[in-house]
């Protein structure tokens, strides 16, 4: 089962939010790195700053348009965002984090509920009804497990 | 509306079958789409009005979990409301705005991406489960547009059909419409409940049933999977998995003691199954090892033990290995874990007695070891389920074409970490480590796991073997088992509080 997960989540454009933005993005694998490797379903999880297009082509833009957490694990997106939420280390804040500098008003994220519908509203890349991706390759279909397994 | 922050829901606010499993002989499930919209600006007014008609009608036939006393009511109901459905209602009970509010699960609903990934229906090649084939074909036009399942419990036949008929008649005047789930040629394709064998306990395949439930007591002070915190909604202080939405929202307001009900109707192929456990395999040797097993039951008894994790009449293998005892036929007090001295904890020991992937210990682990990402506690859920259809002679090996299954009610506060991580498990059994399950071929639920959706992108090498161990050195593997149930259709709703229907009602 693979769950990618492709959150795209457009920030204010405030000095604070883009240098809080940058501190998410300098500080994500460390933060991250201890929950993840105990839960032992994360295939790659990155997270990169999508820089503001140019004013004027040719010339360089300034500043960050949003933030893009691209990730891929296995099992199911929904029952198993809990794992994360539950995590110890910074998953749960780094994605509280990312909502308290969204351009768009996010709800508190203060329950799982909360966590869930967040994640949700943001990924581009959710579960096709037919269960047939038509935008999402992969080369493999092992868990993280069956890798580790080897 | 209550403000105060009680840990524990009132029982006279919630409705009836989430605290208390009914024992009425006779139920039947009607299924509507209300009158309204939920696309801006919403159901009109004379749509409300019909609306808020038809559940004062029905009112004060809702049953709540309140002790009834001696007697029995001879007959009452209850009600559960899609997503689809609470979108149609009054903006003056429920904002749109808030909508949003409820966990993307429900909002979804089981035929989604998100659901199936669990629930597997679309898994695999011509699954017969797809959400394409629910409700007897009619697919997503009963799934996209189902608002309402109106549940009808009675002692008699004969009131169970006068309250139908109250229910079809009021709804019939208000404007809603019926869902038909089943062939039309069966009891007018509606979901009867029926008895198996004679006694109302049992379910297709001879299985007693129910005997496993959540004690639902509050938690008082100690978090606890099986307290009612888990499945009310708005009790998240002493809560492991956190019924939502909670909040001073209008959505919040609205699930407010209410619960969720994954609705799932289950074909069962008896005569299949029965087939099964008088010829489990066609390859010789697995026969034989079979055939040469010392037994105190039939090889037949003893197989469907094994598949189940109880003996027909509901003993536990855990308690009862060799053969079914009345004493045990209820019980619950077992484990599968044995801890030594030196605290290392065994969980293959129990095995020799009940298979690590027999249904009841895969839907129910207990203290069996888990791997990091299930996270600390075992989900639970409440099951109301009820067999439809007619009994099926266990000697009977050719399907009569006749349609028979399951009702399932499986009641929970949260769909996607309760319902849906519990039904991922049936699917793939990889929850619990190396040592359990295998890596690289992880199991099924012997009973209830989707066997077309085995070793499909969904579930990636996941086997329909079985493999049963029976003494310290030596198993046996059944090489293939087959599918024993198809999904008719499934639906996901909300059980709101006496107080919500009552808004909802205009009394």
């Amino acid at each position: 089962m693979a769950s990618p997960l492709t959150m795209y989540v457009q920030i204010k454009q405030d000095a604070v939010s883009q240098e809080l933005a940058e501190k998410a993005v300098a500080n994500f694998t460390q933060g991250v790195q201890a929950g993840l490797d105990a839960a032992e379903i994360v295939h790659y999880a990155t997270l990169a700053l999508v820089p503001n297009p140019a004013t004027t082509p040719g010339t360089p833009a300034s500043g960050y348009m949003g933030l893009l957490l691209m990730t891929d694990f296995d099992l199911a997106m929904n029952p198993y965002l809990e794992t994360f939420w539950n995590a110890g280390g910074g998953i749960k804040t780094a994605i509280q984090g990312i909502a308290l500098i969204a351009y768009n008003p996010v709800p508190p994220i203060n329950t799982l509920t909360d966590f869930q519908n967040f994640i949700n509203s943001v990924n581009l890349t959710p579960a096709p009804t037919s269960g047939n991706w038509t935008n999402f390759y992969q080369a493999y279909n092992l868990t993280v497990k069956q890798i580790n397994a080897d | 509306m209550e403000t105060t922050t009680r840990n524990a829901p009132e029982r006279k606010n919630v409705q009836g079958l989430i605290l208390k499993g009914y024992t009425h002989p006779y139920s039947c499930h009607l299924l509507f789409q209300l009158p309204g919209s939920t696309q801006s600006p919403g159901s009109t007014p004379t749509e409300l009005s019909q609306q808020q008609t038809f559940f004062k009608a029905l009112y004060s036939h809702v049953q709540s979990a309140e002790d009834w006393g001696v007697y029995k009511p001879v007959s009452m109901l209850n009600i559960g409301l899609t997503f689809n459905g609470i979108s149609k209602l009054d903006p003056a009970i429920i904002r749109q705005q808030d909508l949003q509010r409820f966990p993307v699960t429900f909002r979804e609903g089981p035929a989604s991406g998100g659901s199936q990934q669990s629930l597997g229906d679309n898994a695999g090649k011509n699954n017969k489960s797809n959400p394409q084939n629910w409700w007897n074909g009619q697919g997503d036009a009963v799934t996209n547009n189902l608002d309402c399942i109106v549940h009808i419990y009675s002692l008699t036949e004969e009131d169970l059909e006068i309250l139908i008929a109250y229910v079809l008649d009021a709804a019939k005047t208000n404007g809603l419409t019926e869902f038909i789930p089943l062939l039309p040629a069966i009891k007018n394709g509606r979901l009867y409940q029926s008895i198996v064998d004679k006694d109302p306990a049992k379910i297709h395949f001879g299985y007693t049933d129910g005997i496993s439930e959540p004690s639902l007591k509050p938690s008082e002070g100690t978090p606890s999977a099986e307290s009612n915190n888990n499945f009310v909604i708005g009790y998240p202080q002493d809560a492991l998995t956190v019924p939502g939405p909670t909040g001073e929202d209008t959505a919040s307001i609205f699930a407010k003691d209410g619960c969720y009900n994954g609705f799932r109707v289950i074909h069962q192929d008896v005569a299949a199954f029965n087939r099964f456990l008088k010829n489990p395999t066609t390859d010789p040797a697995v026969m034989q090892q079979l055939q040469q097993l010392k037994l105190e039951t039939s090889l037949e008894e003893w197989l469907a033990a094994k598949m189940c994790g109880r003996w027909r009449n509901g003993s536990p293998l855990m308690l009862s290995p060799d053969k079914p005892a009345h004493e045990t036929s209820h019980e619950e007090n077992f484990n599968y874990s044995v801890t030594d001295a030196s605290g290392h904890k065994d969980d293959i020991t129990s095995s020799l007695r009940c298979p690590f992937s027999a249904h009841t210990r895969v839907a129910n682990p207990r203290d069996q070891q888990m791997v990091a990402a299930e996270g600390t506690f075992v989900p639970r859920i409440v099951r109301r389920g009820v067999p439809y259809g007619p009994t099926m002679d266990d000697q009977v090996v050719v399907d009569d074409g006749q349609d028979r299954g399951l009702i399932g009610l499986f009641l929970c506060g949260d769909l996607a970490g309760q319902f849906e991580k519990i039904y991922g498990w049936m699917n793939n059994n990889n929850f619990s480590g190396k040592e359990i399950f295998s890596v690289r071929k992880p199991p099924q639920d012997a009973l209830l796991g989707d066997k077309t959706a085995a070793n499909s992108d969904a579930f990636p090498g996941t086997v329909t073997s079985f493999i049963i161990p029976v003494d310290a050195n030596n198993k046996i593997t059944i090489p293939t088992l087959p599918n024993f149930l198809v999904t008719r259709g499934t639906a996901y709703c909300l059980l709101p509080s006496m107080e919500t229907l009552g808004r909802m009602a205009g009394v």
